[in-house]
């Protein structure tokens, strides 16, 4: 990857910026540039809720040539508060306490590195939401 | 429009090719092809090949192919879309014998993945998927169908094992198929004891690593010489969906139903005048999910028929008759040739497994996760 391919994206990886159709009430996320309902092209960029529930998981033993250094890991796939579903890794947590329905959170991580002179790219990774039923005292 | 015509059909054996290149593959299977069609003369050269830019570093292939073909000053192409490449290439050789503007075509499939190493494979095989979001998330084609295997189990409180059984009945096919990769029995109680792939699929749910070249001539009315042995492309359909996530029912791929609609209302054909099928089954969970979708059985009991054993080759609906993707092997690009020549054999009575009075074949294809689907009809003359 490039750098410039890696910039132009960043706003909506860092902050979770989908593309919203005003007409039909639908969230794209990975952002799309026409709705895929209406056709309408002038979508408004919104952000995603950053919590969201776990609707199922699974653990990547065999992963793209990017991550062969973090297998393996586990990814889920996420209701977002408001509804959108995406596609994410999970962190800071054991294989074994994840469960279905388990609140979550975003939260900015490294995804992977080239070698040393390479870029290194981050992304939004998963946790459980530990602090919304443990609020800090 | 003009009437298309399969007249000729060479296979290699799906195998790991460690000492055969891109070229020997294509020339071995080409050979066969031309014998089998009494040595007609192509006019147009399909290639279709998803993964040889990636892999053997090598663009422009079908002119190379071509060149290595001494099949020169003819037009050449390569088609490329993503893992249903052979049914895009078939399409494409369609509409080019049924416009009229050619006579002869030759479609080659190609892939050789045994040159790729694991890690970089499965990166590969992701740049299907819309490589900015998914795969730069980690997220790969077999980790997308774990979750709807998850979902399945769930939703429809349904047993792995019933699921697996998909993996078992190819590989039974595969026992009497010369060019299957993979020959020999393989038990659920096996499937389910061998290591997990990306949880819940097992490494035997999967497909393997496959190379192999597959190649099909077609041919308008008029090029036909042997009526026993040609097989007419009937009609090809072709529908496509939105991504996974932005779908309303994960556990149904739309543009299969979309393409098989469009089967019943042009070529006025029913699920219960087809003699056999052959689907495009990378991981077990893409079966049931598959037959649901084409109507065949309702949502949550896509493995019915199979449990009554209805999917062999003498019963209502003989499936993957040579071993599907799991067994017979899976090189991407060279696929979905495999599969149509497969029931080209059905088709003129020289199967491995062959379907009592095989009239009419439906060959199904797919890229990613239903993202693209293909339906390929074939009929005996």
């Amino acid at each position: 990857m490039t750098a410039p391919s890696y910039w132009r994206e960043r706003k909506y990886r860092y902050r979770l910026i989908a593309k919203y159709c005003r007409n039909c009430d639908k969230k794209y996320y990975p952002p799309r540039l026409v709705c895929l309902r209406c056709g309408n092209d002038k979508l408004e960029e919104v952000e995603l809720p950053r919590k969201g529930t776990l609707i199922t998981y699974t653990w990547v033993t065999q992963p793209p040539n990017e991550f062969a250094a973090y297998a393996p890991y586990a990814i889920g796939l996420i209701k977002l508060d408001d509804g959108t579903l995406i596609f994410a890794q999970l962190t800071d947590v054991d294989y074994e306490e994840l469960r279905e329905g388990l609140r979550v959170e975003a939260v900015f991580r490294k995804m992977f590195e080239e070698d040393e002179k390479g870029l290194i790219y981050y992304g939004i990774k998963f946790r459980p939401a530990y602090f919304e039923s443990n609020p800090p005292p | 429009m003009n009437e298309v015509y399969i007249t000729g059909i060479g296979l290699t054996k799906v195998s790991e090719h460690w000492n055969k290149s891109l070229k020997h593959l294509t020339y071995e299977s080409v050979q066969n092809c031309l014998k089998d069609c009494n040595y007609k003369k192509p006019d147009l050269i399909v290639v279709s090949n998803a993964l040889g830019g990636f892999i053997q570093y090598q663009e422009s292939l079908s002119n190379l192919i071509a060149e290595n073909l001494s099949l020169n000053k003819i037009p050449n192409l390569r088609i490329e879309t993503g893992e249903a490449s052979g049914a895009s290439a078939l399409m494409v050789g369609y509409m080019a014998i049924a416009s009229g503007m050619f006579k002869n075509v030759l479609i080659i499939g190609v892939e050789k993945i045994s040159d790729a190493l694991p890690h970089q494979f499965i990166s590969y095989v992701s740049s299907f998927l819309d490589y900015e979001y998914f795969v730069y998330n980690g997220i790969t084609p077999a980790s997308i169908f774990a979750i709807l295997y998850k979902l399945y189990l769930k939703r429809y409180n349904a047993k792995q094992e019933n699921i697996a059984q998909f993996a078992s009945h190819d590989h039974k096919m595969a026992i009497n198929v010369e060019h299957a990769q993979y020959r020999f029995n393989l038990p659920v109680e096996r499937i389910l004891s061998s290591p997990i792939l990306v949880d819940p699929i097992r490494l035997f749910e999967s497909y393997p690593v496959s190379d192999g070249a597959a190649s099909i001539m077609l041919s308008s009315k008029d090029q036909v010489e042997n009526k026993d042995y040609s097989v007419k492309l009937e009609m090809i359909s072709a529908s496509t969906d939105v991504n996974v996530l932005y779908r309303e029912d994960m556990l149904l791929f739309a543009s299969l139903r979309d393409s098989f609609s469009q089967i019943r209302k042009h070529a006025k054909i029913e699920l219960k005048d087809i003699d056999f099928l052959e689907i495009y089954d990378p991981y077990t969970i893409a079966s049931p999910i598959i037959l649901e979708s084409l109507g065949l059985l309702n949502k949550g009991e896509g493995y019915k028929l199979l449990l009554e054993g209805q999917h062999e080759k003498d019963g209502d609906l003989p499936l993957n008759t040579h071993g599907g993707l799991k067994a017979r092997g899976h090189p991407i690009g060279a696929t979905t040739l495999y599969q149509v020549c497969e029931s080209v054999l059905q088709l003129r009575d020289k199967a491995y497994n062959q379907v009592p009075n095989a009239y009419i074949g439906l060959v199904h294809s797919m890229n990613n996760i239903g993202d693209q689907s293909f339906l390929i009809l074939l009929k005996r003359l």
